[in-house]
């Protein structure tokens, strides 16, 4: 069986998902942020 | 498989069908590397405590970057080439491509050569003696050709080998841990106090940059992703638990017995046939990995091209890598060519879709070369030149550590002990494209940003479809 795509008649239904709110941007800044300022300010006192 | 899941077009919604356990068990399974276990040995020298909090916010800080990076593809079921053209035009992509097919190089190469000289030892340990081609026959057959099978019989697959592999895995490495705790080395580790070999910084660039080595990879699996949600949090939790596991289990087991290789610590630990388990099954899985993401980065190029051939010329080369002698030296080099290449290239891209384009980008015009993405000749130069300029940061603060005089700065390599390379030379590209594109790209409607003048309406009938655009 051939997995060649057929590019004469493509899907292109090209749909957008989104689902992200601005408290779950937040999330997603302080999971990276506040680890790494911990770490920091670990290092630093020792 | 449907013609939109082994092409690089995008995804209908009814096709994205993988949800928080399914993007999870995957990234989860993805980072079941042995390279992970190196990762944590080559920072060890820092000593336990230190070993571990820069472990877990280093980790959590370079896969921020990836499920942030992972959105675009996310939001629109495209992969990650495709979704690199807003930022970088039509044809910019390709300097994706080409750092996508690099790195693959390196990584199939070194797996496949590390379960090769680990099994091989282990199961010289355990049946007491070899035979010839041994090492040939474990390195190509696990690392190679067993895992090029499986993806040429389905992307897919992969997601179904990790639902298997994946609990397994996690299983052994916590038995590790115990035969750590029985054999009292505990005590030994916990006490164990840096020994100078490697700074802070140090440590922070070698798991930032081996964390976004992600970056090429991420799209063609998340465009699977039922939403961002789940793509986000899947990506994040899924890269995190199995990999800062895995650095700190082989962080640990370097301080216990004072060796990197983890095919030498596992016999030192006396693991035998869990460590020939654990390399057999993490090989595999990750490798299946790589040429699936691999092969649909050749095919956002060649969208003509046969999926199975691709898949098979993707692998070809790494064979190579796995006849290469210094495998910490290869390692080394792989994490300084994502640092330098892939970095800042990737930064223009984020701040491109999160900041400028506020999440939002033209579907049709990715697929379109001569659409409002074809910028110049299909690239985009301002970013381009960002990008350059992210990674003229990059050698100067890490150059020296490539060896090269001509890239060693004595002003660089001391503020490196400050801020490392990687992410402040990422800083850079991208602050600059912020800046640069909102001045450029507020005269011209090239690149379709929404603080750019509107576009004159086009008739229906003179915009290329995306089919015709693909021939």
């Amino acid at each position: 069986m051939s997995t060649r795509p057929e590019l004469e008649e493509p899907p292109f239904e090209g749909e957008e998902s989104t689902d992200l709110t601005g408290a779950h941007h937040l999330w997603m800044l302080a999971i990276a942020v506040v680890p790494i300022a911990a770490a920091t300010i670990w290092y630093l006192h020792h | 498989m449907s013609t939109a899941e082994s092409s690089i077009l995008p995804l209908p919604r009814s096709a994205r069908y993988a949800t928080f356990p399914s993007i999870f068990w995957l990234w989860a399974a993805g980072n079941v590397l042995l390279t992970n276990f190196i990762t944590g040995s080559s920072y060890a020298g820092l000593g336990f405590w230190p070993m571990i909090v820069i472990t877990i916010a280093a980790f959590l800080l370079g896969l921020a970057f990836c499920s942030w990076d992972s959105q675009r593809s996310a939001r629109y079921g495209i992969d990650e080439m495709v979704s690199l053209r807003p930022a970088f035009g039509y044809r910019g992509s390709i300097f994706g491509v080409i750092v996508l097919v690099g790195v693959n190089f390196g990584w199939v190469g070194i797996l496949a050569s590390l379960a090769g000289s680990a099994m091989r030892l282990v199961t010289r340990d355990v049946a007491g003696q070899g035979f010839a081609g041994d090492y040939t026959l474990y390195a190509l057959g696990a690392g190679i050709v067993l895992p090029l099978i499986i993806v040429m019989f389905s992307q897919k697959a992969a997601f179904v080998l990790s639902k298997i592999t994946v609990p397994i895995l996690l299983a052994f490495v916590a038995y590790i841990i115990v035969r750590l705790a029985v054999g009292g080395y505990f005590a030994t580790i916990v006490h164990k106090h840096g020994d100078g070999s490697i700074s802070w910084a140090g440590a922070f660039e070698i798991i930032f940059a081996f964390n976004i080595s992600w970056f090429p990879y991420l799209g063609s699996w998340n465009r699977f992703a039922k939403s961002e949600r789940t793509s986000f949090w899947g990506t994040f939790l899924g890269l995190g638990s199995t990999g800062i596991l895995f650095a700190v289990v082989g962080g640990m087991a370097t301080l216990a017995t004072g060796e990197i290789d983890p095919a030498q610590w596992s016999n030192k630990l006396d693991l035998g046939i869990v460590a020939f388990a654990i390399i057999v099954l993490g090989t595999i899985t990750s490798v299946t990995h790589l040429l699936g993401s691999g092969s649909m980065g050749i095919l956002s190029l060649f969208p003509r091209l046969n999926y199975r051939w691709v898949c098979v010329a993707v692998t070809i080369p790494s064979i190579v890598f796995v006849y290469l002698s210094s495998l910490q030296q290869i390692f080394n080099l792989l994490l300084l060519f994502v640092g330098l290449l892939a970095g800042p290239y990737w930064a223009v891209a984020i701040v491109d879709y999160a900041f400028l384009r506020r999440q939002r980008i033209d579907l049709r015009a990715c697929f379109d070369p001569r659409g409002v993405y074809r910028y110049a000749g299909g690239f985009n130069l301002v970013a381009f030149l960002c990008t350059l300029l992210g990674m003229a940061v990059w050698i100067f603060l890490g150059g020296w550590e490539t060896g090269l005089t001509s890239l060693s700065f004595a002003a660089g390599e001391h503020l490196f002990g400050y801020v490392s390379a990687t992410l402040p030379s990422m800083i850079v590209a991208a602050a600059a494209y912020y800046v640069t594109a909102r001045i450029r790209f507020a005269r011209t409607p090239a690149g379709d940003y929404p603080f750019g003048p509107h576009r004159a309406a086009v008739p229906a009938e003179q915009v290329p479809a995306p089919a015709a655009a693909l021939r």
